[in-house]
């Protein structure tokens, strides 16, 4: 197995090895030097971090805090890594998550030249043709982009969202070393296998790749846009889709405040209760009648307009879930909020997230002594978000593994009842909450129109399948008469062995370069002359470094 | 799926079992009886009644054309269409009286 690791993690050592090395750098400045040494004394990343260790191992600062550090010097890869992290308490410490959610993604603005030039190359004409003008000083600059206001040449006042310089090759070759540690985390350290950090690096790449097509944002905010038609309270800007690029969004520029700036609301004279009521709404309708949520909705993305409308922005991080999961996560939520632990546990094991060890009766008892507490507590005491919390921690502890869609969809509506509190700090969040989704719940239980989608669904698949079997069963007799019928069995190690075979292999491979150079060495060597010993020596090493990584393999047993 | 007038006759069929079997169920079940007020579950109750019987009346006139596409379909199946069509058939005769009544 470490032969096999060791072979493909060559490809990014080579790549990009001034970025390991400043990861590596930045690591062991804040003290993680150690992990290293987790990584196995074969691994490369170890020689980086001694080569730049500059402090000692142990820090006063606590560790969550220096992995933010840490997170925030490496850049954008390595922040949004963190955020995504941040709305995992399945994978993270939940004070590990705390300190994430500091994340800091505010850094210096990229200057005006490079703007125009990613402008020019995108759009492929000079800047001066799209836009009569654009803001040289940015709106804001955040670690994907920057935001300028410009007008465009028919007159209308947009803003820009521009992609900052160089950002795909920054985020590729960190997305490869990021694979590279998850393989050999995977690899060394077992305890990290049941967070699957191979998993969530696929995830967090897709999600990336997303975030970083400002067209697929566009057209998530276009979605969005015409899910809330009816919605008076919300606006979402429209974009221009012949100045739409992957790398530039350009939008109509909506004037509001931060939804955060109390004191401007206050001043302005918005309803600061319907303000809040009207982001409850959007948040719950977008998850639960709409399946398509804001997964970014922090305060920097809501503002307010002069009439008391909110103004949506930042359509990078969707959530998006199937109609069979919002049902489940529906079942899931009325039940918490309404107290049910029974019907709690049963919605947590017809969605197969309980694990085999896990103790049923421990659970229910835990859980009953959260929801009973809550099911006592006036309504508008209840603060949603710590709540929910409790009941992840609870289930994390006794080994149910939420997923990741059900923790964004908390994580939304816990962001949502903060700004809540924040601008009008009588809300009384569960008093909106609750009685919503059970008339959702409800709503969709007694859905004519949904259920007979399924049952025409299965109908027809059941009619496919009658149509074919005797057809199928036909063809299976006729194999069984033959002697032809082969049935595989799939055994339960067969990774392992695929492993072993893996290494197997490696060994070979080594094996025979080490021969080949060997014996190309010595016949070198024998033939005399400058050119042929320099040959015959640059051989030798080669086969001396085979050799070892051979001698090592073999030592250390992998894929026995 | 042959287009809208078989998916409005099975929506009807659907209305109709939902009406008669699930409403009044799903409404008295204690997780909705503690998150509504007796108000908001009387408001929804007339809004879910309106809505189904209007589903079922939409499609009534259609409802001839889901019996006549599983016929022919289990008809095509051979025996195992011949018997999942008399257990369909027994399942919907449990169904019927009451729909009759209720009607």
């Amino acid at each position: 197995m470490s032969g096999a690791v060791d072979l493909v993690l060559m490809t990014w050592r080579l790549r990009d090895l001034g970025r390991v090395r400043r990861i590596a750098g930045v690591l062991a400045r804040h003290g993680f030097a150690d992990i290293a040494a987790r990584l196995g004394p074969g691994a490369w990343v170890r020689g980086v971090i001694r080569a730049v260790l500059r402090r000692p191992k142990s820090s006063p600062i606590p560790v969550e805090r220096r992995l933010r550090q840490v997170l925030e010097e490496l850049g954008p890869t390595f922040i949004k890594l963190g955020q995504m992290l941040a709305t995992r308490p399945d994978l993270v410490p939940m004070a590990l998550v705390d300190e994430l959610r500091h994340l800091q993604d505010e850094v210096p603005p990229f200057p005006f030249d490079d703007v125009k030039s990613i402008i020019e190359a995108e759009m492929g004409l000079p800047m001066g043709d799209v836009y009569s003008h654009v803001d040289e000083v940015p709106i804001a600059a955040a670690s994907i982009a920057q935001v300028h206001s410009a007008i465009l040449r028919t007159g209308e006042p947009v803003v820009i969202k521009v992609q900052r310089p160089r950002l795909n090759e920054q985020i590729t070759a960190d997305l490869r070393i990021l694979a590279g540690i998850a393989r050999l985390l995977e690899s060394r350290v077992p305890e990290t296998r049941p967070f699957r950090p191979r998993a969530i690096v696929e995830e967090f790449t897709k999600s990336l790749n997303r975030e970083t097509d400002f067209v697929a944002e566009a057209a998530s905010m276009e979605r969005y846009r015409k899910m809330f038609e009816d919605e008076p309270g919300l606006v979402v800007p429209r974009h221009y889709p012949e100045w739409t690029r992957r790398r530039v969004l350009t939008m109509e520029r909506l004037e509001g405040v931060k939804v955060s700036d109390r004191q401007a609301l206050v001043a302005m004279g918005v309803d600061l209760k319907s303000i809040v009521e009207i982001g409850m709404r959007i948040t719950l309708r977008s998850i639960f009648e709409f399946g398509f949520f804001h997964a970014d909705p922090h305060p920097g993305n809501f503002f307010v307009r002069k009439d008391g409308v909110i103004i949506l922005l930042d359509f990078g991080m969707m959530g998006t879930i199937e109609p069979r999961r919002v049902d489940e996560m529906l079942s899931f939520m009325v039940a918490v909020l309404t107290g049910d632990v029974d019907m709690v546990v049963d919605q947590l094991l017809d969605a197969d997230l309980i694990g085999d060890d896990t103790d049923l009766r421990g659970l229910r008892s835990d859980l009953r002594s959260i929801l009973f507490r809550y099911a006592d507590a006036d309504l508008g005491s209840v603060d949603v978000a710590a709540f929910l919390v409790e009941v992840m921690a609870v289930n994390i502890r006794h080994h149910v593994f939420l997923p990741a869609d059900l923790l964004l969809v908390g994580k939304s509506i816990a962001t949502m009842e903060g700004i809540g509190h924040q601008i009008y700090p009588e809300f009384k969040p569960l008093e909106a909450i609750r009685p919503y989704l059970t008339e959702v719940y409800v709503r969709r239980l007694l859905d004519a129109k949904r259920h007979s989608q399924v049952v025409a669904r299965s109908v027809m698949d059941g009619l496919t399948l009658l149509k074919d079997a005797p057809f199928d069963i036909r063809r299976v007799l006729r194999k069984l008469r033959r002697g032809e019928l082969t049935i595989a069995l799939r055994s339960a190690d067969e990774e392992s062995r695929q492993q072993h075979a893996a290494s197997v292999v490696n060994r070979a491979l080594l094996g025979g370069l080490f021969a080949t150079f060997f014996f190309g060495a010595v016949i070198l060597l024998d033939q005399g002359g400058t050119a042929r010993t320099v040959a015959g020596w640059v051989s030798a090493g080669l086969s001396w470094m085979f050799f070892l990584g051979l001698s090592w393999s073999l030592l250390r047993g992998d894929g026995r | 799926m042959s287009g809208a007038p078989l998916q409005r006759g099975i929506e009807s069929i659907v209305a109709e079992v939902v009406r008669v079997h699930l409403l009044e169920n799903v409404l008295g079940r204690p997780e909705v009886r503690r998150g509504l007020s007796p108000e908001a579950i009387e408001r929804i109750r007339r809004d879910v009644l309106d809505r189904l019987k209007a589903s079922e009346e939409e499609g009534r006139a259609n409802r001839g054309e889901v019996e006549e596409v599983l016929d022919a379909a289990l008809g095509a199946a051979g025996p195992a269409g011949a018997m999942i069509k008399s257990l369909l058939k027994a399942g919907w005769e449990r169904l019927a009286p009451r729909n009759r009544e209720e009607r």
